[in-house]
């Protein structure tokens, strides 16, 4: 049986969580492109909507059992005007996730330099290793 | 001791924590490569990332490693080193005003890069095996960063 899915909106934050060794330290500190790559199996990329949250002002909820993970957020109006789509995909474990579809569709350079605009378009929550969470 | 997330298998991370090892990221590879980095690479299991990344594929570690020797050789700095969520390797350079990244795809017969030149504006995107002419072109706006 599916689950309920609602719309995402322009202005919902989604969320990514970031693996302690994929920040790039040359110049800004960021989540580097390979934090954005589509994962083979599905073309999609993973995130949680924050305001579908259990409690959405507590976005680093989504690091319960990653606490040495970092967390960046985008917007899904920012995934959007790349040409990508966002859409509410719940789980079982986890009514907020969503899935960032297109860049399986497109020529390899063009998915690349898209996931780098993703990276250097992500806003930090929180960097990796930056305390504990849970 | 580090709790699991529901419905998802728990394995230590690049360069992060077991219950033995303080946690240690793979940042910048910047001091020098060892062995031992690549071996890293080579120890990561099924999930490495928490969203069902795949080990990564001893060829494109091998081929990276081999890129690296080579354009080490020639004068380029260490790149950054990144495990890629398909079992790939992903190299990335920022020299100067041109910022330059390459990934080896498992089994190393493709790859994709991009690259910008703050600079001229110039951006290098292509592919392997299709582009080797643009990947020495960016290689040239690189090499002509360095001091």
């Amino acid at each position: 049986m599916s689950l309920p899915t609602v719309e995402i909106v322009a202005d919902d934050a989604l969320l990514r969580r970031v693996v302690p060794g994929l920040v790039t330290r040359q110049g800004t500190v960021r989540p580097t492109s390979v934090v954005f790559k589509p994962h083979p199996d599905d073309g999609a990329v993973s995130v949680d909507v924050r305001r579908l949250l259990p409690v959405p002002g507590d976005p680093l909820s989504v690091l319960a059992g990653f606490p040495e993970y970092g967390l960046v957020e985008l917007l899904a109006s920012t995934v959007r005007g790349a040409g990508l789509q966002v859409f509410h995909a719940p789980l079982a474990d986890n009514p907020a996730h969503a899935n960032i579809v297109g860049l399986a569709d497109m020529s390899r350079a063009e998915s690349k330099r898209l996931q780098r605009e993703l990276a250097k378009k992500a806003a930090w929550v929180r960097e990796p290793g930056a305390g504990t969470v849970g | 001791m580090i709790a699991q997330a529901p419905g998802e298998t728990r394995v230590t991370p690049i360069g992060g924590p077991t219950d033995e090892t303080p946690l240690a990221p793979i940042t910048a590879l910047s001091a020098s490569l060892s062995d031992a980095r690549w071996r890293q690479l080579t120890g990561l299991e099924q999930n490495w990332d928490g969203y069902c990344a795949r080990p990564i594929d001893g060829r494109a570690i091998a081929a990276a490693a081999r890129l690296v020797g080579v354009l080490s050789s020639s004068g380029f700095p260490q790149p950054e080193i990144f495990p890629v969520a398909d079992g790939g390797v992903q190299l990335e350079w920022c020299i100067g005003t041109m910022e330059l990244e390459i990934e080896i795809e498992p089994g190393a017969a493709s790859g994709v890069f991009v690259g910008d030149d703050a600079a001229t504006g110039r951006h290098f995107d292509g592919e392997f095996p299709r582009d080797p002419a643009l990947w020495r072109q960016a290689l040239a706006a690189l090499a002509s960063n360095l001091g």
